[in-house]
């Protein structure tokens, strides 16, 4: 038996079924992120001898730069695939791998230059609030780098077989790569500037 | 508001609105402690806000002339 709305939308939702599921993941999401955000703020607020450190705005600042570059390479190859131009696709999409993999790098050359200054997450609640909150962050990121390179790779055999289907699949690794992104717009002015 | 396309739309909103806010912020500082670092910061998430304003514009009308 085949499974129904694959590729064509459901009548009574008005998504095709990988749509509905990546929303209903990306609202648990919202979730996880939002208890560690309320966490963040209760902790803060409710103690008068917070300690706020210094971070290192400038590189938080050129990640910043590189996932919104990211959301706009992603969104690029979505495009591309639409108008049927897979080279194109291939290009944006191994952009935003290439831009993810620098996020990464980033990342570990700010917590390379917190530990050497002695901050470990036990070091205070800041500290502890950061790194888990950017650690959560960041492993995403990598999640969403193993997908990306699934569907430049393997996966991209999809293109032949199930063009459909395989835009589709680009579209939920773009919407899961957005909020993956827009996470970063709130942490960024939370954890480095206020 | 489901589909890439709008969720982009909405990503850039955002985008220039967190500009907008560390511009400020930027500006504020330099107000109150002077510093230059702060201030360059400022001026340069301004202008972050100004160019994603116009790509955004840009996507949009980009993507309802492809149809996409």
């Amino acid at each position: 038996m085949e499974i129904p709305y694959t590729v064509e939308v459901r009548p009574d939702t008005g998504l095709y079924n990988a749509k509905m599921g990546i929303w209903l993941f990306l609202a648990s999401e919202v979730m996880l992120f939002g208890a560690l955000f309320s966490t963040y703020i209760i902790l803060r607020t409710g103690n008068p001898d917070w300690v706020q450190h210094s971070m290192n705005v400038p590189l938080a600042t050129l990640n910043t730069m590189i996932l919104i570059s990211s959301s706009v390479t992603v969104v690029m190859s979505w495009a591309s695939l639409r108008l049927k131009n897979f080279a194109r696709f291939r290009m944006y999409f191994t952009g935003t791998l290439l831009l993810a993999g620098g996020f990464m790098v980033v990342k570990a050359i700010e917590y390379n230059q917190e530990f050497s200054q002695g901050l470990f997450p036990w070091s205070d609640n800041y500290m502890g609030i950061y790194f888990a909150l950017t650690g959560l962050h960041g492993l995403h990121v990598v999640g969403g780098m193993v997908v990306i390179g699934y569907l430049l790779g393997p996966g991209a055999k999809m293109w032949r077989t199930a063009p459909e289907q395989y835009v589709n699949r680009i579209e939920c690794l773009g919407l899961y790569w957005h909020f993956v992104d827009l996470v970063w717009i709130f942490l960024f002015p939370s954890l480095y500037l206020l | 508001m489901l589909s890439l396309k709008a969720f982009h739309i909405f990503f850039i909103a955002v985008s220039i609105l967190l500009g907008m806010f560390v511009g400020g912020w930027g500006v504020r500082q330099y107000m109150i402690n002077g510093s230059v670092g702060s201030l360059a910061l400022g001026v340069f998430f301004f202008a972050s806000a100004f160019v994603l304003l116009a790509y955004g514009l840009k996507f949009i009308r980009k993507i309802e002339e492809l149809g996409i």
